[in-house]
């Protein structure tokens, strides 16, 4: 297959993975874009040997939860049209999927890869290049300020060094951020 | 809105991804358009890293020689539109000048008002600004563990000497607790802890005397009154507000807590102000200002389109969610409302002590031939807006190539103090494919190792914070 065949056959699955890490259009696509570049770079490479789409699901999340991600994304000049994204379909989920739009990158990071992509906690701390720890610690993190119940009671463990997220009231540019001065 | 589960969320992520909106561009032709530009780009990168090196010997060559040689067509992550250019290399190959956001930095704008302070105490604790109690005077916590403050200090900054307010010790046997939003009063300075381990809803409250002194236990609570977002202190008591809104008070001498009539939906502002709009409150806008000692409520209206909008005892600020969307500012009974060009307010956090806005600055000064966005790489990351005397001041720590940030103090109400630490700087780290970490590409132009993935991380910094005192603004005092 070529490039330009993957990219329109994946195309549109992958830009709606964009836009369920990023949570708005102009970003999803940006992201998008930005990893069929590396793609495209590493074509004949990826094609040969790796999962091309793996390569580039694995590249987009680590980008989402990069620095460089976190701050581009505020300066972004809006692409998409005027018309407002009405939240048409999610039915009275507004709310959650907002919320969900205002995690740290890489508490969002987290749980798209848990419960859109459904990996287990190794492969995304595989894929994200962080400690099994850390990605329980996000996601209960993430799940707390969401109030979402976990099934799993024994998930909640990893909560302990989280405790001072309310206290952490230091924001990045996007304003959501969880840590110091960046 | 408690009874969300694991399944809500799998069913929320899934319809998102069914409903999103169409991409604006074709991803084929975009890609394609970018990789042109990035080839071009990496040929200006090379040069950069001549032109500074031979310009500056020592350090700060090495860093910006660092930090633009990873611009070759590598993957290289902290790429960065065509303007992150270091200026000097703009006009050695003779491109035009760079376009500039017009705003001044904090430390021209107010010079009175910006003063770097110790980023550690000397004994390694961390500082993290809370808030300014004076013109000169910075309530800091200083932190010996991660997100965890174990100590009150103000920092003089015209002297620059600290005093030790007080220790935030835990209560015996609650294990996992952390103290959390501060808040100062004109008597005293109260705090609020929690431990969230546990999972049940508890929360403690504690005082000391703005001199200083042992902090004292006021009590502590379970059960609703316990999911504190909000807190504050007038003459006799601490106040708080919870998540699901409503306002609680309790005598600073101890007692049972005490639910203020009316004040149902109220999130605490800053007492005595409070607001229909909690933190959490995303996407909503703000509709009432309430003053809980007088009774008095402010109807406001957030201006068409806007979908932030914050309401100060005096001044409004909003905007929408994109750049596209300005940012508005106008008093809170709707009159002088204007317009802050280049601003915007992405974000969320607007508003701060003394009505002092704070907005997201768009870092576009225009499109190049290719319609690609071009930036202003010295634009401030952020500015303040002062509606009393229409001065805007550019504030954060930007690194020349698009990365950048600032702090904003961590009391409960909007805090007097932003700050960021001037010398940080972000370097991309890289690893190969399969996980293992290996060397940054070097500066050598064309060096390409196509199974390399990098990442943005920082460098640096830890030594100082560049701090603005809003009440030390002229014209807001």
């Amino acid at each position: 297959m070529e490039f330009a065949d993957f990219v329109a056959a994946r195309g549109r699955a992958l830009y709606r993975y964009g836009y369920v890490l990023t949570g708005n259009a102009e970003d999803a696509a940006d992201l998008t874009q930005e990893a069929l570049m590396r793609l495209g770079k590493a074509w004949s490479r990826v094609r040969r040997r790796d999962d091309p789409e793996g390569y580039v699901r694995t590249t987009m999340a680590r980008l989402h939860i990069s620095t460089w991600r976190r701050l581009r994304r505020e300066r972004l000049v809006a692409q998409v049209p005027e018309t407002a994204y009405t939240d048409g379909g999610l039915d009275g989920d507004e709310g959650l999927w907002h919320e969900v739009g205002a995690l740290p990158p890489k508490q969002r990071a987290v749980l798209v890869l848990r419960y859109y992509e459904g990996l287990p906690d190794e492969e995304i701390a595989d894929l994200l290049g962080i400690s099994r720890g850390t990605v329980r610690s996000q996601a209960a993190r993430a799940l707390d300020k969401l109030r979402v119940r976990r099934a799993d009671p024994g998930a909640a463990r990893s909560r302990a060094e989280d405790a001072a997220q309310g206290a952490a009231g230091v924001d990045s540019v996007n304003g959501m951020g969880t840590g110091r001065v960046r | 809105m408690n009874d969300r589960n694991e399944a809500d969320l799998v069913r929320v992520l899934a319809r998102a991804a069914e409903t999103a909106p169409e991409p604006a561009a074709d991803l084929l032709e975009t890609v394609r358009r970018r990789r042109a530009r990035r080839v071009r780009r990496s040929v200006r990168s090379a040069l950069a890293v001549a032109a500074v090196i031979a310009v500056t010997a020592g350090g700060a060559a090495v860093m910006r020689g660092a930090l633009s040689g990873g611009g070759g067509e590598g993957p290289v992550l902290g790429d960065a539109p065509v303007t992150a250019v270091p200026e000097r290399t703009e006009r050695s190959s003779r491109a035009p000048e760079p376009v500039r956001v017009g705003i001044r930095p904090a430390a021209e704008v107010w010079p009175q008002a910006v003063s770097t302070i110790p980023a550690k105490a000397p004994d390694g604790w961390s500082y993290r600004p809370v808030t300014a109690l004076s013109a000169t005077e910075l309530l800091l916590t200083a932190l010996p563990s991660f997100e965890k403050a174990g100590r009150l200090e103000v920092y003089d900054t015209a002297s620059g000497s600290r005093t030790v307010l007080t220790d935030m010790p835990g209560p015996p046997g609650v294990k996992g607790y952390f103290p959390q939003s501060v808040e100062v009063g004109a008597e005293n300075i109260v705090w609020y802890g929690m431990s969230p381990n546990d999972g049940a809803g508890w929360a403690d409250f504690w005082v000391v005397p703005r001199s200083g002194g042992t902090a004292r236990r006021i009590g502590e609570v379970t059960g609703a009154p316990a999911e504190v977002d909000a807190i504050g202190v007038t003459a006799d008591s601490v106040v708080w507000s919870v998540r699901a809104g409503g306002v609680y008070r309790m005598p600073l001498g101890g007692g049972t807590p005490e639910r203020i009539e009316g004040t149902d939906g109220l999130h605490l502002l800053s007492w005595p102000w409070a607001a229909d709009v909690g933190e959490r409150d995303f996407q909503k806008t703000q509709g009432r200002l309430v003053n809980l000692e007088t009774g008095q409520v402010t109807e406001v209206r957030a201006p068409e389109g806007a979908t932030t909008f914050r309401c100060g005892p005096q001044w409004c600020f909003g905007g929408g969610d994109s750049e596209a969307d300005r940012a508005v500012v106008e008093r809170v009974d709707g009159s002088r409302r204007g317009v802050l060009p280049g601003l915007h307010a992405r974000g969320g956090h607007l508003l701060l002590a003394r009505d002092v806005g704070l907005f997201a600055v768009s870092g576009v000064v225009g499109r190049d031939e290719r319609g690609e966005e071009v930036e202003d790489p010295a634009a401030p990351v952020a500015a303040l807006y002062d509606p009393a005397t229409g001065a805007l001041a550019g504030i954060g720590n930007r690194d020349g190539r698009g990365n950048g940030g600032y702090g904003l103090g961590v009391s409960s109400s909007p805090s007097a103090v932003v700050y960021w630490d001037a010398g940080i700087r972000t370097v991309e780290r890289c690893e190969t494919g399969s996980g293992k970490a290996v060397p940054r590409p070097s500066g050598t132009a064309g060096r390409t190792d196509e199974s390399v993935l990098c990442g943005a991380v920082e460098q640096g910094g830890g030594k100082e914070l560049t701090v603005v005192n809003l009440l030390a603004i002229p014209g807001t005092e």
